[in-house]
């Protein structure tokens, strides 16, 4: 007989060594035991299952030898004497019916009592009911071709095997979701104006609401030579966000650049660096100033609520890309090859895209 | 033969220690067909035998273990009974099932 069970069918074979070792544990106890050691529990549920087994199968083949499928007592009875110990006499002439082996059956159920399995079992192994496909008919379709008769399985939906290629879902243009962002920006920087009016004693801000485009360094270095001087030229190339929030339309330093400049407004994590530093400092005049990149940025530009810790580290963060724009403006005053501007480039890139997560979450 | 046929049908009211759907589990898996109840309870119950007369002749091996000699105070009697792996392996001796079991399992450092 094959050593138990492998592979597939592991998982069913599992429950029936649980539900014999229940068993087995059960005849322990009525025949005295008080426990059973885990080990002997296992062998011995083994043990039952192989005889088990075992008289099934010689069952099985004495049936089969004589023509028969289905096995009946008799043949049971001869594959208990097969398997059990050696009758002291064996007589073939005497009936089947005397057998020792079954007369030592007999009188083990008449003398022990009967121990019921503890629990209810279901039967198992359990057959998963598949779903059949749908046949022609069942669906109403009308098979292709006459050859194909309407009670055979239905033929599979074209999308199954049929590749289109997927668009996105443009309810709106882009240019109206530029703009849907931008008055998003917008509602978002009013709001953090207000905060920060209330932080800082004298409410002078000048921001204006502006997209970068995510254009080469060439234009910043345009850039740099065109805007207002104290209004610095922007950072590095390219990709730094501006954030720039209309507001009274007074201090109109900013008003230079609106001239085809784009100057270079440190990211919302600078901004929030700003607001900690005028708060810390004090800072009265309400300084909230577009300055050079290569300087302190102090664009106060906070979330409604999120000083604190937050702003601590968006004060780290803001210090780190401090130190990087100022790599990237000397090397930029260096007038380096375009590659490394192309790295930085991809840096910015992904940086204003998380800079325009940060401006949705804070939006929404 | 009345004595067989008297038998079953007493089987079938019996019930076995082991549960039929277990029977019928391991008796499908070595290709045993049947439709009568009392030939499964047949063999059922013949497992039931075979394992119990394992079990008391592990308990014999269990009390000789103990030292029954003698035993004049009462607490010696109630000392727990507990099928421990060597008695099984010495009962399961005499049935022709040889069992032998390591003594130790070397898969730790702390091991051997």
């Amino acid at each position: 007989m094959g050593g138990g069970s492998s592979g597939g069918s592991s998982s069913r074979d599992e429950f029936g060594r649980i539900v014999a070792k229940m068993a087995v544990a059960q005849i322990c106890e009525s025949v005295g035991f008080h426990s059973i050691q885990a080990s002997a529990m296992e062998t011995l549920a083994d043990v039952a299952i192989r005889y088990l087994r075992d008289l099934a199968r010689a069952a099985h083949f004495y049936s089969n030898l004589a023509a028969r499928i289905e096995s009946n007592a008799f043949d049971l009875i001869m594959a208990m004497e097969d398997v059990g110990p050696a009758p002291p006499a064996a007589d073939p002439s005497r009936p089947i019916a005397r057998s020792s082996a079954l007369r030592e059956v007999m009188r083990f159920v008449e003398y022990s009592e009967e121990i019921p399995f503890a629990r209810p079992l279901p039967r198992f192994p359990v057959a998963k009911k598949r779903l059949a496909a749908p046949s022609f008919a069942q669906l109403g379709e009308a098979p292709p071709g006459s050859h194909i008769p309407s009670w055979l399985p239905a033929l599979p939906d074209p999308h199954t095997y049929r590749h289109t290629p997927v668009w996105p879902d443009r309810k709106r243009e882009p240019a109206a979701n530029r703009l849907e962002q931008a008055r998003q920006r917008r509602k978002a920087e009013s709001s953090l104006v207000a905060l920060h009016s209330r932080l800082s004693s004298t409410a002078s801000m000048v921001f204006k609401d502006r997209e970068k485009e995510n254009s080469g360094s060439e234009e910043n270095g345009s850039g740099s030579g065109s805007g207002n001087a104290f209004l610095a030229p922007p950072l590095a190339a390219g990709a730094k966000e501006l954030m720039v929030v209309q507001f009274g339309g007074f201090k109109d330093g900013g008003g230079g650049e609106n001239a085809g400049v784009v100057p270079q407004v440190p990211s919302i994590v600078e901004a929030f660096a700003s607001v900690v530093e005028s708060a810390s400092n004090g800072n009265g005049d309400g300084g909230l100033e577009i300055q050079d990149g290569g300087g302190g940025n102090e664009n106060g530009l906070a979330l409604a609520g999120s000083k604190g810790v937050f702003a601590k580290r968006i004060l780290a963060a803001s210090k780190q890309q401090q130190q990087q724009q100022q790599q990237l403006l000397k090397r930029q005053r260096s007038s380096v090859a375009n590659a490394e501007d192309d790295k930085d480039e991809r840096k910015k890139r992904a940086e204003q895209i998380i800079t325009q997560g940060m401006d949705t979450m804070a939006a929404s | 033969d009345k004595l067989l046929v008297d038998f079953l049908s007493f089987l079938a009211d019996y019930v076995p220690t082991f549960p039929d759907e277990l029977v019928d589990y391991y008796a499908a898996a070595a290709g045993f067909q049947c439709s009568d109840v009392g030939v499964k309870r047949l063999l059922s119950v013949a497992a039931q035998k075979f394992v119990a007369e394992i079990a008391s002749d592990a308990m014999q091996y269990c009390k000789m273990r103990q030292g029954v000699g003698g035993s004049s105070s009462g607490a010696k009697q109630q000392r727990k009974m507990v099928l421990s792996h060597d008695d099984l392996v010495s009962a399961l001796k005499e049935y022709g099932v040889e069992m032998r079991r390591p003594e130790y399992f070397a898969d730790t450092s702390s091991a051997g």
